[in-house]
Formats: structure tokens, C-alpha cells, sequence
């Protein structure tokens, strides 16, 4: 990774400059997804601890005897001895963890420039013109290799090379005008502007099952032999948007200040149709710093008050993101996959996408008002701040069920209304005694969060677990993609069987028997941060927090009994009609209500001390004496320590993909790893 | 001044800039614009056309088309032949356990794929039909008579399944999105009509045994056999006999043409070996590039009915998920009916578990059940639609593909629908009937009968129609469903094969959270995204 900056003043009227980034990469990754059917780290939770890693050459069972008998690859380690196959696996998914680890070899190199230029211009006095072109590009290029495996006639793939190249070249342009002018105590300011912003990205892809060697070396698409199964795919695709922007700003005397922001933004084609591209978005926010006002300060003297303002907003915020590409218009889509042979051919089908139009999607808008309070005390060693808010998301883009009658399956539409309120304090407090100086500083914030108005007449379903039920639900009144379970409402004693809840009291369980188990979204949130410096040592501790939030946990299938599990689910439940102090029903893979009950769901807060970092500063004196300016090295733990009740392994990043309806469910996403670092930052 | 000139042309560039709108407007790539698509439509881009609607309504039994999987054990698990089956008797609740039990949910799954599926089908089917202008041209207007075809078929589907689906007879405005339904008489009406018309204008296949040759598309013949079909249910339904004289009528067609017969082998149904025989009216064709493996879930159909993973299964056999499980009830039925377990139609439908234990099975592998017990089994075993390692395309991993064409009318079934419209319309007055009857009664080497009775038919659409999907239907039109289906997944069983020391079989019985028939099941029904998402579509009784 380098730098190259430079700044040149041309004219006293005219400055430009440049500053670029290069860097280079290279990457080897393991599948880190967030379910347990392909993750390394799933397959290590849920493997059996019966099959051993590998076998004896004298101990391989028969039905693996007889896949190697068979002049099928099983997978070996180093010394040639066959890696352990669980006698489950048949029946799942389920790899030996290393073979998991050693059945693909890929490596990721990427090359990235990124820079901006610029110029200022100052035609005349109080006016000051900006260009600013920032660019970022480079390309990344992806080979693997996947071996030939068998483990069993279900858990086996046959070799496999595939490359990937891809392009990525962003720009965006940004010119505006700044003018800002004093007249005694009024100081007035205006900005308008606009900017643009493309990414243009290409990339091929490519694979083979077929080399003329499969030596390391060979390794490439090169060698792919003509009779081998070959696919190609690659598109070019340029995506951009623009936005005109403007403020104007008065403060009289610097203690009323009044600001009224405007722009407007548009998406290309692929997120609104034409008529509904433009968002316009305005914001107004005043502010008034009691600490300067004449009658303050007697009052500031005798609290040793140095800072006190008080500021309140009101705005408008567009999104489109919710919204895939063209999402908006219905097209033919021609694909193999639609394909059929009618008459010994092969015909690529060609059918309609099953998007309703609706060319009246508009953006989705949150209005949102701010009141807060900014206080220094103490010589500003003690800082405070406090602001409420409160958010209405209006017009949720939503993708919700088309009448199918029309043939199409699902429509995009301006739904709903979402209410988030909450209230963030910071607290500060630094000071220095002799060459020892410290800092704290503190902050929490609350979240309130609820479904004023639906997107349907009905609770809209989210996240499935497995093939079992619904979990997450957005409905009315609650709040966003809630965990909705059936709920235990005691254990029978004499059969260990879990009893649930009848609501609607029909005598039988059904779907409807189900309630607010929990949410995703904690109550609140909060982080502690504390710093010391002592002649040249430096130490930081970074703490943060979550408090109230819910996880149903879902990383193993209840249904698959033979997979490994938490041992609580087995030490905590009835064992038989005298056990006492359980906590779970007898494990029964055929009561289809538990795994989606309030007992799968578990108190999610946590803390963590996400770094501690001690560092050490050489002086100054010395440093200059090899041309340096600074020097410093430091060691640094970083998310070393996790309080938690949580059961399962990081309350932190559980949740199902990145979307919002996962939110709540933990389907054994990648833990964030303990990082022990150490570092040196030079300066010349 | 000078600067005053730089600032200036700045200003001009960021007008310039701000001109620039039209470099959002940027086309979707990879897609075909509809409207000039179908006006110019070449008789080979309307094959892709019709290719990719026959595809969306069989698709070999992908998950999502209209005679999917899903379709097949929902329908399957509402019958009296069969348990849901799976993996324990909590797999796949809200799929198909619940309609072992008859706790069916509006939000259950197999409802909300199958409207989806129907109306794609006829969507597509109208685009077809509406925006090729007319032509001269043989194959384009094949194309279209397959269309009309396929939107009736569909649409007879949903009829069956709610009765009163809304009919989109044509491609629907904006304002005739939220359609209201459509009484049932009406539909029916539409769809004889259509079927008339496309069995009037598609080619007849060249000769007995032709199938291949005139490859896995709708014939003169199938449509007619269909035709028949929707009239014989509808007709009998009502009571309705010129419906039913014109239902015989169909299917004497078919029969009399000579282009059809049943092969003699009943084992190679169901089998690759079977593709393309003389038995088969309609089929889809799972062929080596029929797309797979582009779309990784495509035709699984043998995964999910292969035997459970409870059975040691024999050499040849790939364990599946075990749906699609056959039940006590139908096991003792078809022994007596056939007059043993030995006959061809019971082993090649399904097997006891004796019959299991006989297969071949290699060195070293002892046969059997394992110790935790196969769910929703008495002893008997599907055979049909279980999953042979050999049929499978050779490919490596989890997933695999059967190289099986699904069969989708077999001549079997048009004998006993001609037989049953027969009997209705005039007793059967010239006994081309019990002909047609005992036809298929001779295939399955059991004796003939000598005249028919409704217990008759009835009994040999049961024996001959196990894998087909039409029991459920057949004991709701005959009013036999409250009787036959009262005490439905009350009782659950699972077997572990014999008991200790003995060849009994060792049949654990649990009582179970089914509900048993009720009458709102006469029509299954509307999904609730549906009802939601269109307030005019009223919801059916009791549901």
C-alpha cells in the first residue's frame, strides 16, 4: 500500500491538488457463511465426536472400505491416511471439518488505485469554487481449484477449476460554490452544488472440469482439455446518480444560528422508472449557544461552565436501497433454465420475469426531528451532550405478494410507516496530572422501535428456519421483524413433553398459537472508552455493549438428531419422572412446535472489551536521529473478552444474512475472531 | 479578470455537468423487450416460448412448477393410500405432515406454489396467445394450440384444487388485477371449450409407439384424453350427462384411434426405460440437456420419494428423504385386490417388507431397518418413484437428477376414466366399458370381471393410480371422502422391522394430532397471501 499527496497554489486565487492511494492484496478465504449447510465453522459445531479425525490404516470401517475399494479419491491427509467419515453423514450435509478445509484451494489478488483532484478557486473575495474529482479503480482476480473428493455417494465432488476477473472503476465530480461574509455580527454563508457519481464494473468468468494435468502447476484455465464441461459468463454494467445540493446559513453574534439545507437525488434507470427518479429532500436546524449570551456569564463563573448550546432539526432522507434492479418494469428473461427438450433438442426457454409492474415506486422517506443539548463544564475537562430523536420512515419499499391471477408473483410497493425513537447521551472527562494524562468517555443509546402502519392487511412473514416455521414477522404495532414462537408453557413432569400455550384455546396447537417471543433490536446500546498516556506510553481500552436484544437459536437442525448440539440442550432437559431443576423438555425430534418455541430464544445482550491496546511513543530526540518525525509500536488485544449469557457463539453477528428479517435468528454466522496485534506507526 | 473568465467557464461546465441527466437512463442488459418479442416472433422463438410453459406446468417435478413436487405430496398426504412420510413426523410440518393430519393451513405451502404456478402458466400461455399477431405459419400455430392447451389444463387444475379460481381468459389491465372468482360452471365451460379447440388444430402423434418421434408435447390425442378427463370429473360432480356422453365420446376417440397401448412390463413405469412408451399420452422429458444442471433444483423428485434413510437400502438404490410413503391401509388393499403380493401391479408399486429384504443387497451389508425406526411405515415400501443410482445422471454430489421422464397421462388412465363415463352415461350399454376395464386388469395379470359396479372402477383406479395424484380427488367427487378419510392421521405408525427373534413385524402405534376429514376439505383452500393481497378473491367455506 502507498501514498502520493501534493498540494500546489498556483495563484494566490487558485489552488490544486492530488491525493491517490494505491494498494495491492492478496487473499486466501474459507466459506464463512451464515449457514450451517457450507461453513467451515458449522461443520466443525455440528460434527459428531464418535467418528475419529482420521482412521488407523487397520481401523477403516467397511462403508468406507468399500468407496476406496471402489477406486473412488477419498479424502487423506498428508501421510496418506484416510480422514474420518461420520456414519450420519448420509443422511446431511455433513464433511469432515478439514476435509471442508482442504477440498477447495482459492486465492483472491486485487489491485485498487484510489485518488481525488482537485482545485479551488477564489474569483473574488468570500467565494470560493470547488472541483472535486475522485475516482477509485482496479480489479481483482479470483482462481480456484476444486479437488476431487468422495466421502460418500451423497458428500462428494468431482474436480473443478474455475477463474474469475473483475473490473471496478468508480468516479464521482463533485463542484460547488461556498460564499460565506461577515457584516459586524451577522455572518451569513451559502453553498450550492452538485455531483455525479458512476461506477462502471465488467468482469469473465470461467470453468472447466477437465485439465490435460491436474499437477499444482497445471492448475489453470489453460489447461482445460476441449471435451471438458466448460461454462463462461460475464457483463458489463454501469450504474450512476446525481444529486444537486444547496444550503444557506445565518448566525447572528454567535449564539443564534439558523441553517436550511436542500438536494435532490436521482438513480439511473435501474432503481426508479423516469417519472419517479428524483428525491428532494430539505432540512432546516437552528441552534442557540446560551453560553455566549451577555446574562450567562456571571452564571458560567459560578458553575465553571465554559459551553452551553442547545440544537434542534428537522429533515428529510430518501432510500432506494430495499430495491433490487429494474424491479419496476416486467421483461422477458431468457435462460436454459426455462428450457426444455420438446423433440431431442435442447430449446433455451424464454418466459416473462414474475415482477407485477408498477412504474409508481416512488423513494421510500424517514422525517426526522432532533433536539439536543452540548455542555463543556470544568475547563472542558467534563463534556455532555444528549440528544432525542424521533424517526418516521414513511412509504417502506416493500416487495409484497402480487394477486396472482395476473401471473405475476410479487410487486414492489410504497407501504407502511416505521416509528424508531431514542435518546443518545455522551459523557467525557480527561484531564492530566503532571506527564500522566486520561481521558474517559462514555455514551448509551436507546431504541424504540415499532410498526406504526403494516405493509399488508396481515403480519408479513420473514425468516423460515430449516423446514420448520416462520420466525420473524413485521406486523403492526410491533416492532420491525419481531421473533414470533409458540410458547412452553410448562413441562409435564411425568412425560417430559413440553406443554404450549393454546391461545386461541381450539384444543389443538396450530400456527396461531404463537406470540412475541422477542426482538433483534436491543433496548439499548452503549460503549465505554478510557484513555492514559504516561512519558511516551499510551494505553486504550475500548468497551461496547448491547442490552435487551433476543436471538432464537438455530444453528443446529433439531431435526437431525445425529448432529452435535449445545450439551446444555441435553444436561438442562427432563431426563425422567423425578428430575427436578430442568430447564428444557426431553429431547424429541418429533415435537415440531419446539424448535420454534420461546426456549430456543435467549437473552442476546452482551459486552465485550473490543481492544486494549497499548502503545509506546519513542521520543521525539531520538527518532530524529534516523530521520524519522514519529515513531511508535504497540500490542493490542482486540475482542479478547465477551460477557454474555448468550449460548451459542457470537451474539455480536448471528443473524441470517444481511438482510433485515434475519435479524434474530442465529444460523451460526462467523464468530468475530480474539486478534492479538502488534503494530508500528512510522511517520517521516 | 482573468480568474473572473476561469470562474465563468466553470460555471458553464457545471451546467454542462448538470445536462447530463440522460446518462441515467440506462437499459437493463440480458433481457428481451416484451412487446417486440412477441410481434416478431419467429416460429423458433415460439418454440422457446412454449418450451419454457411446458417447463413452468411440469418442469420434471421442480419444486415450483404446477405438477411439482410439492403439488405431489400435498396431495398425496391428503389421501388414504398414503402417510406424508419424511424424516420423522415433524418433517416438513407445514408442508405435508399437517395434511397427513388434516390441519391444512390457508399459509400451508403447496397452495401458495400451486396458485402461483397455475396463473404463471396461464399468463404466460396469454401473452402467447394475445401478442403473436395472427399467421400462416404451421409451427407458430401449433405453438398457440399448445397455449390454449396448457392455460385450460392449468386452469382446470385450480378448479380442482378451489373451484373457484378467477378465470384470466385474457392478458388482465391494470385494472383487472384484483379479479373476483369465477363460478365453477363457467371455468369448466371455458376450459372444454379450449380443449376442443386446440385437440381440433394439434397434430396427432405418427403411429402406435411414436412417442419419441413427436417428442414430450401435447397431441391431438392427450388433449382429447384430458378433454375427457375434466368432463368425467365435472359431469360426474354434477350429475351431468351430456357432459359425461361427451367425456366417453373423448376418450372413445383416443381409444379407438389405436395409437396407444399399455406396456406389458408395469416395472419400467416410473423408470427411464419406460420414457417415450406406447402407454404415455403427455410427458416431460428429462433428457441429458434439458437444462440440468443450469438450474441445481430441477427434477429432485426421486430425492424427495426415494426411501427413508431409516431402510438399509440395497446396492442399486440411492436413499431418499422418504415422502410419498405408502400406507398400511393401501398395502392390505392392493394385496387382497390383486390376489397377492406377488402380482406385477403390487411389486412394481410397492413391496413389502420382505420384498425389500429379498433385494440385492451386497456382501457384508446386512438388510434391515436401523434401530430409530422409520416413521409413517406399516411394513410396506413405495416402489414406484423410489430413487435407482442407475437412473440418475452420472454427476457427483448431494443432489441428484433422475434421467426418468415424468409421466403425466398414462393410457391406463384414459381406459378406467372411459370405463367409469360408460357406467354413468348408459350402464355401460354396449360393454366397450368393462372392455376397456379389463384391458387393464389383463396388463396387471388379474382376472377379468364380468360386468362393472361402481365399487368396481372404483377399486381398480385406486390399484392402477397409486402414483398419480388422483385418489384425493376421485373419494371427494364420489362423496366417499368422509367415510374413507374420518379418522386421517389420528393414528401414527412407525415400524423397526421385526420384532426380536420372530418375522412379525414390530409396528409401534402413537396417537397422533390429526384431525381426521372435515367437510370444509371438499375444496382445498385459497392461500391466505392471496386472499390478502386481493380483496375480491373471497376465501372458500370454512377455511
Amino acid at each position: 500500500m502507498g501514498q502520493i499527496n501534493a498540494e500546489y497554489k498556483a495563484k494566490d486565487w487558485l489552488t490544486v491538488g492530488v491525493n491517490t492511494t494505491i494498494d495491492r492484496s492478496v487473499r486466501r478465504a474459507l466459506s464463512e457463511s451464515s449457514t450451517t449447510s457450507d461453513s467451515i465453522f458449522a461443520s466443525i459445531i455440528i460434527s459428531d465426536p464418535i467418528t475419529p479425525f482420521i482412521y488407523d490404516d487397520n481401523s477403516i470401517p467397511a462403508r468406507v472400505q468399500s468407496v476406496i475399494d471402489g477406486g473412488y479419491k477419498v479424502p487423506r491427509d498428508a501421510n496418506g491416511h484416510v480422514y474420518g467419515v461420520s456414519a450420519f453423514s448420509d443422511q446431511s450435509y455433513l464433511w469432515n471439518p478439514q476435509v471442508m478445509l482442504e477440498r477447495r484451494d482459492t486465492e483472491t489478488q486485487s489491485f485498487r488505485v484510489r485518488g481525488v483532484a482537485y482545485a479551488n478557486l477564489t474569483p473574488v473575495k468570500d467565494l470560493v469554487i470547488t472541483s472535486r474529482f475522485g475516482f477509485q479503480g482496479g480489479y481483482s482476480h479470483t482462481n480456484t481449484y476444486n479437488h476431487e473428493v468422495y466421502m460418500t455417494t451423497k458428500n462428494n465432488q468431482a474436480m473443478s477449476i474455475t477463474g474469475s476477473s473483475n473490473d471496478r472503476l468508480y468516479y464521482q465530480w463533485e463542484n460547488f460554490a461556498n460564499y460565506s461574509k461577515s457584516f459586524g455580527k451577522h455572518d451569513i454563508s451559502a453553498m450550492a452544488g452538485m455531483s455525479y457519481q458512476q461506477t462502471n464494473t465488467d468482469g469473465i468468468r470461467g470453468s472447466a472440469n477437465q485439465l490435460t494435468s491436474e499437477a499444482p502447476n497445471f492448475r489453470y484455465l489453460d489447461n482445460t482439455v476441449n471435451t471438458a464441461q466448460m461454462t463462461l459468463g460475464g457483463q458489463p454494467e454501469v450504474r450512476a446518480n446525481m444529486s444537486y445540493f444547496g444550503r444557506i446559513g445565518y448566525s447572528y453574534d454567535n449564539r443564534y444560528f439558523i441553517q436550511a439545507n436542500f438536494r435532490a437525488d436521482a438513480y439511473d434507470s435501474s432503481k426508479l422508472d423516469r417519472q419517479h427518479r428524483w428525491g428532494y429532500f430539505p432540512s432546516v436546524s437552528a441552534g442557540w449557544t446560551v453560553s455566549n449570551e451577555p446574562f450567562m456569564q456571571n452564571v458560567k463563573q459560578a458553575l465553571s461552565l465554559s459551553f452551553l448550546k442547545l440544537r434542534a432539526s428537522w429533515g428529510v432522507n430518501g432510500n432506494v436501497n430495499a430495491l433490487g434492479e429494474y424491479q419496476y418494469a416486467s421483461v422477458l428473461e431468457s435462460s436454459s433454465d426455462y428450457g426444455n427438450n420438446l423433440e431431442g433438442t435442447f430449446l433455451v426457454g424464454v418466459r416473462p420475469s414474475k415482477i407485477l409492474p408498477n412504474r409508481n415506486i416512488r423513494w421510500e422517506t424517514s422525517r426526522q426531528v432532533d433536539v439536543g443539548l452540548d455542555l463543556r463544564m470544568f475547563k472542558e475537562r467534563l463534556t455532555f451532550s444528549v440528544d432525542w430523536y424521533n424517526k418516521d420512515t414513511h412509504d417502506l419499499l416493500t416487495r409484497t405478494t402480487a394477486p396472482g391471477n395476473t401471473g405475476a408473483e410479487y410487486v414492489y410497493v410504497n407501504a407502511g410507516l416505521v416509528n424508531n425513537h431514542g435518546t443518545e447521551f455522551e459523557l467525557g472527562w480527561k484531564d492530566s496530572i503532571g506527564d500522566f494524562s486520561y481521558g474517559i468517555n462514555a455514551n448509551l443509546s436507546t431504541v424504540h422501535n415499532k410498526v406504526v402502519k403494516g405493509t399488508s392487511p396481515d403480519r408479513v412473514p420473514g425468516q423460515k428456519i430449516w423446514s420448520s416455521y416462520d420466525v420473524t414477522y413485521f406486523e403492526e404495532g410491533y416492532p420491525l421483524w419481531y421473533l414470533r414462537t409458540f410458547m412452553v408453557d410448562h413441562i409435564d413432569q411425568a412425560t417430559g413433553a413440553a406443554v404450549y400455550k393454546d391461545f386461541d384455546g381450539d384444543g389443538a396447537i396450530t400456527p396461531d398459537d404463537r406470540d412475541i417471543a422477542g426482538s433483534g433490536i436491543p433496548d439499548f446500546t452503549y460503549g465505554l472508552t478510557l484513555n492514559m498516556a504516561y512519558k511516551g506510553f499510551d494505553l486504550l481500552v475500548l468497551g461496547a455493549g448491547s442490552q435487551g436484544a433476543e436471538l432464537l437459536y438455530a444453528v443446529t437442525r433439531a431435526d437431525a438428531l445425529q448432529q452435535n448440539t449445545l450439551k446444555s440442550f441435553y444436561t438442562d432437559a427432563w431426563q425422567n419422572a423425578s428430575s427436578t431443576g430442568y430447564k428444557y423438555p426431553k429431547p424429541d425430534a418429533n415435537d415440531k412446535f419446539y424448535r420454534t418455541s420461546n426456549l430456543r430464544v435467549y437473552d442476546a445482550s452482551f459486552f465485550k472489551i473490543k481492544q486494549i491496546q497499548l502503545g509506546y511513543t519513542v521520543p521525539r530526540k531520538l527518532v530524529k536521529k534516523i530521520a524519522l518525525s514519529s515513531l511508535r509500536a504497540y500490542v493490542s488485544l482486540d475482542d479478547w473478552f465477551t460477557f454474555t449469557k448468550y449460548p451459542g457463539l457470537d451474539p455480536e453477528t448471528s443473524h441470517v444474512g444481511s438482510s433485515a428479517s434475519g435479524l434474530g435468528v442465529d444460523f451460526g454466522s462467523y464468530p468475530i475472531s480474539r486478534k492479538l496485534v502488534f503494530g508500528v506507526n512510522v511517520s517521516f | 479578470m482573468k480568474r473572473i473568465y476561469i470562474a465563468l467557464s466553470f460555471a458553464a461546465l457545471i451546467l454542462a455537468a448538470g445536462a447530463c441527466q440522460n446518462k441515467l437512463d440506462i437499459p437493463q442488459k440480458s433481457v428481451l423487450s416484451t412487446e417486440d418479442y412477441y410481434t416478431n416472433a419467429t416460429a423458433d422463438e415460439a418454440e422457446a416460448l412454449i418450451a419454457s410453459a411446458y417447463k413452468l406446468y411440469w418442469g420434471g417435478r421442480d419444486v415450483t412448477c404446477v405438477n411439482g413436487i410439492e403439488k405431489m405430496l400435498f396431495l398425496n398426504s391428503l389421501d388414504d393410500d398414503h402417510y406424508p412420510g419424511g424424516g420423522s413426523f415433524a418433517d416438513a410440518t407445514y408442508q405435508f405432515q399437517e395434511a397427513g393430519n388434516y390441519n391444512v393451513t390457508s399459509a400451508d405451502t403447496a397452495p401458495k406454489i400451486m396458485y402461483k404456478g397455475v396463473y404463471s402458466v396461464i399468463y404466460h400461455c396469454n401473452l402467447i396467445l394475445e401478442k403473436i399477431p395472427e399467421t400462416t405459419d404451421e409451427r407458430i400455430n401449433r405453438v398457440k394450440a399448445e397455449a390454449n392447451f396448457l392455460r385450460a389444463l392449468a386452469m382446470f387444475d385450480a378448479v380442482r384444487w378451489w373451484g373457484t379460481p378467477p378465470l384470466a381468459d385474457h392478458l388482465l389491465s391494470q385494472d383487472e388485477y384484483y379479479q373476483a372468482n369465477t363460478p365453477t360452471d363457467e371455468s369448466i365451460a371455458w376450459i372444454l371449450a379450449q380443449m376442443k379447440d386446440a385437440a381440433s388444430k394439434l397434430p396427432a402423434i405418427k403411429g402406435k409407439g411414436q412417442q419419441e418421434a413427436f417428442g414430450a408435447r401435447i397431441s391431438k390425442h392427450a388433449a382429447l384424453a384430458f378433454r375427457g378427463k375434466v368432463g368425467l370429473w365435472y359431469g360426474q360432480k354434477t350429475n351431468n350427462k351430456q357432459m359425461l356422453a361427451e367425456a366417453a365420446a373423448d376418450l372413445y376417440e383416443v381409444i379407438k384411434s389405436g395409437l396407444y397401448g399399455l406396456v406389458e412390463d408395469m416395472f419400467i413405469l416410473e423408470r427411464p426405460m419406460g420414457d417415450f412408451c406406447e402407454e404415455y399420452l403427455f410427458e416431460h422429458n428429462s433428457a441429458d440437456n434439458d437444462g440440468f444442471p443450469g438450474n441445481p433444483q430441477n427434477d429432485l423428485r426421486h430425492m424427495w420419494t426415494g426411501w427413508p434413510d431409516g431402510l438399509v437400502a440395497p446396492e442399486n438404490i440411492y436413499t431418499g428423504w422418504g415422502w410419498n410413503a405408502v400406507s398400511g391401509d393401501f398395502g392390505r388393499f392392493l394385496e387382497a385386490h390383486e390376489g397377492g403380493i406377488e402380482k406385477p401391479r403390487f411389486k412394481s408399486t410397492i413391496h413389502t417388507y420382505e420384498q425389500v429384504l429379498a433385494m440385492d443387497y451386497a456382501e457384508g451389508k446386512t438388510p434391515g431397518v436401523l434401530p430409530k425406526g422409520i416413521c409413517h411405515n406399516e411394513g410396506y415400501f413405495t416402489y414406484r418413484g423410489i430413487a435407482f443410482l442407475s437412473d440418475f445422471y452420472d454427476i457427483p454430489g448431494f443432489w441428484k437428477y433422475s434421467r426418468t421422464n415424468a409421466a403425466m397421462l398414462r393410457y391406463a388412465e384414459v381406459l378406467l376414466l372411459y370405463a367409469e363415463a360408460k357406467f354413468l352415461v348408459d350402464n355401460d350399454a354396449d360393454g366397450s366399458g368393462l372392455e376397456a376395464l379389463n384391458e387393464v386388469r389383463r396388463r396387471a395379470q388379474i382376472p377379468e370381471v364380468s360386468a362393472l359396479t361402481y365399487q368396481i372402477i372404483k377399486d381398480e383406479r385406486r390399484a392402477e393410480l397409486f402414483y398419480e395424484q388422483e385418489r384425493y380427488f376421485d373419494l371427494v367427487r364420489w362423496g366417499d371422502a368422509p367415510e374413507v378419510l374420518k379418522n386421517k392421521g389420528k393414528k401414527l405408525y412407525k415400524f423397526y422391522g421385526y420384532k426380536p427373534g420372530t418375522t412379525e413385524w414390530n409396528i409401534e402405534v402413537i396417537d397422533g394430532t390429526g384431525s381426521g376429514w372435515q367437510d370444509k376439505y371438499n375444496l382445498l383452500p385459497f392461500p391466505f397471501e392471496q386472499t390478502s393481497a386481493n380483496p375480491n378473491l373471497k376465501q372458500n367455506p370454512g377455511w
